[in-house]
């Protein structure tokens, strides 16, 4: 059958009540896995499998893609509004999404979200209908070098990502990639860094890493400042407006639009590199060409780019998926297993023999992101009073939702546990001005450059086929001129005067930044001397990364604390670029806070109408940059003693879902949180706790069926 | 302490269901009680399942373990299941982990999984730190296929037949992780045919495999049989050289019925020497009248026309075997490992 032919009956097959049901379906359950965190795509769509064994194959088909479809925008939807990703992609829309929800423009940037979503997704498969006939020449092109070469290519992300701290930000990088060497070696045979507990062979899940970091640190700075997330909440910023603001917005960036679908096309095409990447890549492409200095902290294509790349993949990855069997994400991996209980084999046949299933597939691809984008703009403006959620309330609803999300994904109170010590970890690094994105790039990516380094050594018989392969060189050559053209340009930031390079070493070299940092060379140490237990494969990796680390850490302290090094070296450690603008502001920032009363906009320090940025996002712009501020030290002793209860109470939550389980831990530390840090009415704890706990219960054990209960000590 | 309440499925499913269910496994348990001399007669009619019961797959889903997997829980829902109880498929990679997570459960019938031989005999010899389990004391429920292994070469490689490859130097092929029976099944045939060949380890499926051979990075690869069956079939990939034992040749696979057997190739002891069994088990110590109780319900399960039906639509050979058969099969494995896998890694 020629392919084209298969679109009538794909057509016919769609005109059914069953299959518009199935689709229906598959939307919500792509929405509700997107909109949970730790429930990531894939066990949504696995979850879905028994319901679908009646069902005929057509339909069964719309229900996965719709599923897979549905969940990226939603992933965004808690990414711009609590600075908590739903799944690792959606971490590139926090970075300007969520200073744009706490300008009060949050709906603005859900707008943004869902027309550059369903856009992408139009784009992108747009693109999956023209490179259908070269498919096969374009996935045979990438081998082992060419998958090292794109895997290092995202770490070098890591430098555009550091944001001014280039030496933090690469440390960051180097402890994301050193963990995710955590469990079985892909060569070698090594079981590393494991400890012989059976939960960590499998390795740390990229989406509990990512929950506990972004989801444990948000909460926690919530609680500490008491601030809500939207700072300027004058009501005529709120509304169905705002979020139509952005859908007009996004299609007046026609050319962004389309680089960025395309960027994401093309990176979802290459079988095991994966929509990070792809969201990562389309946001620095656009930080590089727009060249707005707060780029960063609420610039609208800072939202539109990774947003509009991230759909367009699902339509990349749906080629290799589809045309050979490879999944093209985990996604895919669980949909093709699916579809093969249904009788449909992904393959070189598929194209050939049932081209209809492949129109469903592109067809249902598009109607999902449309539908999944059409919810977001109608329940938008809902949404959006979320920010306005006092913070004594909503960040511990974020905190129970990360532990029960965590828990659920393979009901493991490992996970928990990896889960909430990463948030705290990763609430350390922030209050040194450490950046996170790093992180998780690097435990990203690391295994895939670690995987087909070896590889390529084993199948080349040594590095030759980096150079020999005509894309892996091409490959490499960008990687050396990214790197250089972000070498040159943090120097050229660094040029910066004297006082403001003397508060960023200032900053750089307090007591918590040296104590952070020397845990770090204390992890890289450890990390080092189990190594040499590895085999030699499976010991390369872990002792360059580490390593390196160690350097890095000890160059960092050398610097710090040995005077005439630091006078002369002093911008390689000293915290931000453009720190000495934060640090004025913040200084600004108490006495604002003293002089206005909870609830109205605060004043604008500094010369807010000359740093609007070109995309007008309004003079709220310096209260993100103010937001986004970590002071050297609470100055309120409230918040101090906020925050001091708070990491007490995430460790009785840590302590209590190991002894006595999650369904009992939940409830009661809602309770505590809500007394103990910011002192909340009964009627209102009560209120929040039962209502809390009882919607839990619906969805994660009544509907996802989560074992809850248990716990060490309840055991006997 | 498990929630027992069954996960909801659509009301009128489940009613169908029940009701077949019902009425398909009254005579299995029936039967099932008559056969059975033993003396526990009593003890087989006083178990039933009462709720969900979970199959652990030591596989991420979507693979050739999980996909026969999900083809019985769905079959015997249907088949052999009492009203309101499901068998519920739960994926627990990787492979050690997973089969840890077997052999440690409560053996009350509720925990079944699929065991990947010979793999799982193989990695107990090879790092016993890892495997923390003695493939023997599964308690065996039945086999649901087994896979014997191919070599196949791409379509317009110049290798005509085995001899050719053999005579060849520098050659390389690629292979998915260490320890698995694939990647065992490579060492052995590498190792008896003596061949000349450098080998890629760390890939990530059957897909990636041929993948990598069709762009080149391989000049042969040893694959089961049955998972590459589009491959041939679209013309990429031609078979070399069976290397089952003449009665594990599928029939169904008809491309498969000219390609040369290893035995007639001159390499006897090459044939069947490493054969994937796709072994269901229970863990150790499983009480009789619920082994039996399962036991029946699988077997039937796997030799109903629904599951025949299944298997045609999902392009899967089926070899079901009852639980003294595969408990032969598997026994032979283990032996059979205990000579090759210390003779592999000298």
């Amino acid at each position: 059958m020629d392919f084209f032919t298969g679109l009538g009956p794909a057509i016919d097959a769609m005109q059914s009540w069953t299959f518009v049901l199935a689709f229906v379906l598959g939307c919500l359950n792509g929405m509700l896995t997107g909109l949970l965190p730790g429930l990531g795509g894939s066990v949504g769509i696995a979850l879905m499998i028994p319901f679908t064994y009646g069902m005929d194959t057509h339909s069964a088909m719309a229900l996965f893609v719709a599923a897979l479809a549905g969940q990226s925008f939603c992933g965004s939807v808690t990414a711009i509004l609590l600075n908590v990703p739903g799944a690792s992609p959606s971490a590139a829309t926090t970075l300007d999404g969520y200073p744009l929800a706490r300008q009060g423009r949050g709906g603005f940037a859900l707008g943004i979200s869902a027309a550059a979503s369903s856009l992408g997704s139009l784009i992108g498969t747009i693109c999956l209908i023209a490179l259908i006939p070269l498919v096969r020449p374009i996935v045979l092109a990438f081998s082992f070098p060419e998958f090292t070469m794109l895997g290092l290519l995202g770490l070098t992300i890591i430098a555009m990502a550091s944001r001014g701290s280039l030496l933090k930000g690469i440390v960051a990088g180097l402890v994301g990639v050193l963990l995710s060497f955590i469990g079985f070696a892909p060569i070698g045979g090594d079981v590393r860094y494991a400890f012989n507990e059976p939960s960590l062979f499998a390795g740390l899940d990229v989406v509990i890493v990512l929950v506990g970091m972004f989801s444990v640190t948000e909460a926690l700075q919530l609680l500490r400042t008491n601030q809500s997330v939207a700072q300027d909440i004058s009501q005529a910023r709120f509304g169905r407006r705002q979020v139509w603001e952005g859908v007009v917005y996004t299609v007046k960036q026609p050319w962004l639009l389309i680089r960025s679908s395309l960027l994401g096309a093309g990176v979802g095409l290459v079988p095991a590199v994966g929509g990070t990447v792809a969201a990562f890549l389309a946001y620095f492409q656009a930080a590089k060409t727009v060249k707005n200095p707060y780029f960063g902290r609420g610039d609208p294509r800072g939202v539109l780019a990774p947003e509009a790349s991230n759909d367009a993949k699902d339509s990349g990855s749906a080629l290799p998926s589809l045309a050979f069997g490879i999944p093209g994400s985990s996604d895919w991996a669980v949909v093709m297993g699916a579809m093969v209980i249904h009788g449909i084999t992904p393959g070189p046949n598929l194209i050939r023999e049932s081209p209809d299933i492949i129109w469903i597939a592109i067809i249902i691809l598009i109607a999902a992101s449309f539908f999944t984008s059409s919810m977001g703009l109608i329940f938008g403006p809902q949404l959006l009073h979320i920010t306005r959620v006092r913070p004594g309330i909503l960040a511990p609803i974020v905190l129970v939702l990360a532990v029960v999300g965590a828990f659920a994904l393979n009901f493991s109170i490992t996970d928990v546990i990896v889960s909430i010590v990463f948030g705290l970890v990763a609430y350390a690094m922030r209050s040194i001005n450490m950046p996170l994105i790093p992180v998780i790039l690097g435990f990203i990516l690391g295994p895939l450059v670690e995987r087909s380094f070896l590889q390529t050594i084993s199948s080349y018989g040594g590095p030759s086929g980096f150079v020999t392969r005509p894309i892996a060189l091409v490959l490499l050559i960008l990687i050396v001129l990214v790197l250089v053209f972000e070498f040159r340009s943090s120097r050229r930031s660094r040029t910066r005067e004297p006082e403001a390079l003397e508060r960023g070493v200032h900053s750089a070299t307090r007591p918590t930044s040296l104590v952070v940092m020397s845990g770090f060379g204390l992890l890289a140490t450890v990390a080092i001397v189990l190594a040499t237990d590895f085999t030699f494969e499976g010991a390369q990796f872990p002792l360059m990364t580490a390593g390196l680390l160690l350097l890095l850490v000890v160059v960092y302290l050398a610097i710090a604390l040995v005077p005439s090094l630091r006078r002369r070296f002093g911008g390689v450690i000293s915290d931000g670029g453009s720190m000495e603008e934060l640090t004025t502001q913040m200084q600004h920032e108490a006495v604002d806070l003293v002089e206005n009363q909870p609830g109205s906009p605060p004043v604008i320090p500094g010369s807010a109408d000359t740093e609007a940025s070109p995309a007008a996002t309004g003079p709220a712009h310096a209260a993100t940059v103010l937001a986004q501020v970590e002071e050297d030290a609470p100055a309120d002793p409230e918040d101090r003693r906020r925050l001091l209860v708070s990491l007490g109470l995430v460790l009785a939550m840590l302590l209590g879902s190991v002894l006595v389980g999650v369904a009992l831990t939940v409830p009661v530390l809602l309770v505590l949180f809500l007394r103990l840090v910011t002192r909340e009415s009964w009627r209102t704890t009560v209120l929040t706790a039962v209502l809390t706990s009882a919607a839990f219960y619906l969805v994660f054990v009544q509907v996802l069926g989560v074992p809850v209960e248990g716990g060490s000590l309840l055991q006997f | 302490m498990f929630v027992t309440a069954p996960v909801r499925r659509p009301a009128s499913r489940r009613g169908k269901a029940a009701a077949i269910a019902l009425g398909l496994a009254l005579p299995v348990i029936l039967s099932a009680c008559g056969k059975d001399d033993t003396g526990t007669e009593t003890a087989a009619k006083s178990w039933t399942p009462e709720k969900d019961i979970e199959w652990v797959v030591p596989y991420t889903p979507g693979g050739g373990f999980d996909t026969y997997s999900r083809g019985i829980a769905e079959t015997m829902q249907q088949v052999a299941m009492p009203d309101g109880v499901n068998v519920v498929v739960r994926n627990t990679p990787p492979l050690p982990q997973g089969i840890t997570t077997m052999y440690t459960a409560k053996p009350d019938g509720y925990s079944i999984g699929i065991l990947p031989m010979p793999a799982a005999s193989a990695l107990e010899i090879q790092d016993p730190e890892l495997a923390r389990w003695e493939t023997d004391k599964f308690t065996v429920l039945g086999s649901v296929d087994e896979n014997a292994y191919v070599v196949y070469v791409p379509s317009d490689s110049p290798f005509e037949t085995i001899e050719d490859l053999i005579a060849a130097q520098g050659l390389k092929t690629v292979t998915v992780e260490e320890g698995s029976s694939s990647a065992l099944a490579g060492q052995a045939t590498i190792a008896a045919l003596e061949l000349d060949a450098k080998v890629t380890y760390g890939l990530e499926g059957s897909a990636e495999v041929v993948t990598a051979m069709l762009r080149g990075d391989a000049d042969f690869i040893i694959y089961g049989s049955s998972d590459l069956v589009g491959f041939v079939e679209s013309g990429d990939i031609r078979p070399l050289l069976f290397l089952g034992t003449e009665d594990q040749r599928p029939e169904e696979l008809t491309w498969l019925a000219d390609t040369p057997g290893a035995e007639e190739a001159g390499y006897p002891d090459l044939a069947g020497a490493v054969t994937e069994l796709r072994l269901i088990v229970g863990p150790p110590d499983m009480p009789e009248d619920v082994a039996t109780w399962l036991r029946e319900a699988i077997y039937s399960t796997m030799t109903s026309d629904e599951f025949q039906a299944w298997a045609t639509k999902a392009e899967r050979p089926i070899v079901p075997r009852d639980w003294e058969d595969a408990t032969t099969s598997a026994q032979e494995q283990i032996a059979a490992m205990k000579i090759l896998v210390p003779s592999l890694s000298n």
